[in-house]
């Protein structure tokens, strides 16, 4: 696919040619940066701040209503919501992006998942390569890269004038054809610092985790003792599910009365004992430590044996995150270690 | 029909019957789904779950309990136990819930066509087994023998009696009841399901056993299938885990890499055996 400079003068006449679709970008509130549904152009800003919230919510919102119901005399009336909007997401990251790879093969296996599946085709994703990669950061070792493609339409990069254009697939084109008279050809000269802009971020990258042969390593590790120490210091609190890129896990619930009312879908997280607990108070994961080894379980080797991904991007929020310092690098060290592999 | 997975349809209550009493309760629904359509598209096979639910209230993964040979309605055992279950302990006959599914993998039935089979229930654990015992019922002459080893804690817990006593009277099927304490009036066995089990001594030759129960019932009357040389492919066992999709997606209802909605509830003894502890 072709790969073009965009000047960065020109940015915000890029965001308006995209014509008429929602643009969801990030701004900044309250310090941080939020990928968020954006009127005003000129709150976009690309470079990232104190970036923790995810855009997983763009494809799989935090609480979505499935459909509405009512009772008639002709008896209940369902009624599903109408189609997903068009939406461009612009200066998504090369991980966040990546994790909807992951996310696909779990909506659609077995039974399509009408409300992801809907935005996902309805959805254009415009990532910005990472410049300045966190030291929370391990992409690399889950075959991810601060500039890697996988996921997205369309790429852009940093170079000297402002940005590289990386077409990556025929949806990401046709989303930028609009633009096409603020683009020009990318140079040899161009496409060099393209090259030495990936070069230098992927090298600021500290962190990394040996994966080889882990979703095998896991179930043998399953009765270890070392679990129940990592998972005596974890308070459940959950944050490391609920600021995943790839944490997928949700809750059915229906608000109203059985005359009116929705039935709600709102993300779960394992890490809470209600997550499993049966109505008669029976909790295959009544532990701490048994719903933190299931995460780790289902992340590196359940969903890959399973659908065939890593459930992780090597974002690092969940280390960063933690109150109380699980770092799911170290854990998984010390799981290769103990079984010594 | 919506190809949305997570619509359920609604259905009428043509029947309740009073199983149990107590703050545990048992009702058995007979349900029939308004649409003529919806219910001859629902094809469901003896083992295999529907998600039954009440709009306001929400959802409960409850195996269908009624065999396929039995047309144009399905059948739920409910125990009152949470917020949907005591929900749908309030309907009565003309009241509607709502129904979406069949889901999960059933039992290989068709695959046991002249084998004995040996069901051994506990409590509400009768309630997967009865499509089998009534699809065998109904198609008696594919099948070399029918068994039913059943316990519950007392008589009172006991659940399809009569129709036990039918299947006993009419020489269909050799059935073993017993309880778990002495209780009034009680003439038969006394003693724990597995024990029983034991003391019944059924040949393994050309017998499929299937159990369901408590989970504690169940690992035992395994082990002591095991005893009585019964091998791997020739046990079978359904189970359960707290669902809200019913079709691989929220997460809840894993046991390590295994789905019980989705690749249970039904799993053979050599499966059982794979699974991580992780019950």
């Amino acid at each position: 696919m072709e790969t073009l400079v965009l000047h960065k003068d020109k940015l915000k006449d890029f965001l308006k040619a995209l014509g008429d679709v929602r643009l969801v970008a990030p701004v900044t509130v309250a310090g941080k940066t939020q990928f968020c549904e954006v009127a005003d152009i000129d709150a976009v800003e690309l470079d990232l701040n104190n970036y923790t919230a995810t855009t997983k919510k763009v494809m799989f919102p935090q609480t979505e209503t499935m459909f509405a119901f009512r009772s008639t005399p002709d008896g209940v009336k369902v009624e599903e919501g109408g189609p997903a909007p068009k939406t461009v997401v612009f200066g998504i990251r090369p991980c966040d992006a990546r994790s909807f790879v992951t996310l696909d093969p779990l909506f659609t296996k077995d039974f399509n998942d009408p409300y992801y599946m809907k935005r996902r085709a309805a959805t254009v994703l415009i990532g910005h390569a990472c410049a300045e990669p966190t030291n929370r950061c391990f992409c690399p070792s889950v075959s991810g890269s601060p500039a890697g493609t996988e996921g997205l339409d369309v790429l852009l990069t940093d170079i000297d004038d402002g940005f590289h254009v990386q077409v990556v697939t025929d949806r990401g084109k046709e989303a930028i054809s609009g633009a096409k008279s603020l683009l020009t050809k990318a140079t040899e000269a161009h496409n060099k610092q393209k090259q030495a802009a990936d070069k230098a971020s992927a090298a600021k990258i500290k962190r990394s985790v040996n994966l080889k042969k882990m979703h095998e390593i896991l179930p043998k590790a399953f009765g270890l003792p070392e679990w129940k120490e990592t998972g005596s210091k974890c308070i459940g609190c959950g944050i490391c599910t609920y600021n995943c890129p790839t944490c997928h896990c949700f809750d059915i619930q229906d608000e109203g009365t059985p005359y009116q009312g929705r039935r709600l879908r709102t993300w779960d997280a394992c890490m809470f004992s209600e997550f499993t607990m049966h109505a008669s108070g029976e909790n295959p994961r009544h532990d701490r430590s048994e719903r933190l080894r299931n995460r780790m379980l289902h992340k590196f080797s359940y969903y890959p044996r399973n659908l065939g991904f890593i459930s992780c991007v090597g974002c690092g929020r969940c280390i960063e995150l933690c109150p109380v310092n699980e770092d799911l690098i170290q854990i998984l060290n010390t799981v290769r270690e103990v079984c010594n592999e | 029909m919506s190809n949305n997975p997570y619509i359920p349809f609604e259905a009428e209550v043509k029947k309740v019957h009073q199983e149990t009493e107590g703050a545990r309760a048992i009702k058995t629904f007979t349900m029939q789904f308004k649409d003529k359509n919806v219910q001859k598209e629902f094809k469901q096979q003896p083992g295999q779950c529907a998600m039954i639910g009440i709009p306001g209230v929400g959802e409960s993964m409850i195996s269908i309990c009624s065999s396929p040979t039995q047309k144009g309605s399905l059948q739920f055992s409910i125990m009152k136990m949470g917020k949907v279950t005591s929900a749908m302990h309030e309907l009565e006959e003309g009241d509607t819930a709502m129904i979406r599914g069949p889901y999960g993998k059933a039992f290989p039935i068709d695959a046991w066509k002249g084998k004995k089979i040996l069901c051994i229930g506990g409590g509400i654990g009768l309630a997967p087994l009865r499509p089998i015992i009534n699809y065998v019922r109904d198609n008696r002459d594919d099948y070399a023998g029918l068994d039913i080893i059943y316990g519950a804690r007392t008589p009172a817990d006991l659940v399809f009696v009569d129709e036990l006593k039918e299947l006993q009277k009419k020489k269909t099927a050799k059935v073993h009841l017993t309880v778990d304490v002495e209780s009034e009036g009680w003439k038969g066995n006394v003693g724990f399901v597995p024990q029983y089990l034991l003391d019944l001594k059924p040949a393994p030759k050309d017998t499929i056993a299937i159990t369901c129960g408590p989970p504690i019932m169940i690992k035992f009357v395994l082990e002591n299938l095991v005893k009585l040389k019964f091998k791997d492919d020739q046990i079978f066992t359904t189970l359960e885990n707290r669902m809200k999709c019913g079709i691989g997606k929220c997460g809840k209802c894993n046991v390590g890499e295994v789905y019980v909605c989705k690749d249970g509830p039904v799993f053979s003894c050599a499966q059982y055996k794979l699974l991580l502890p992780d019950m």
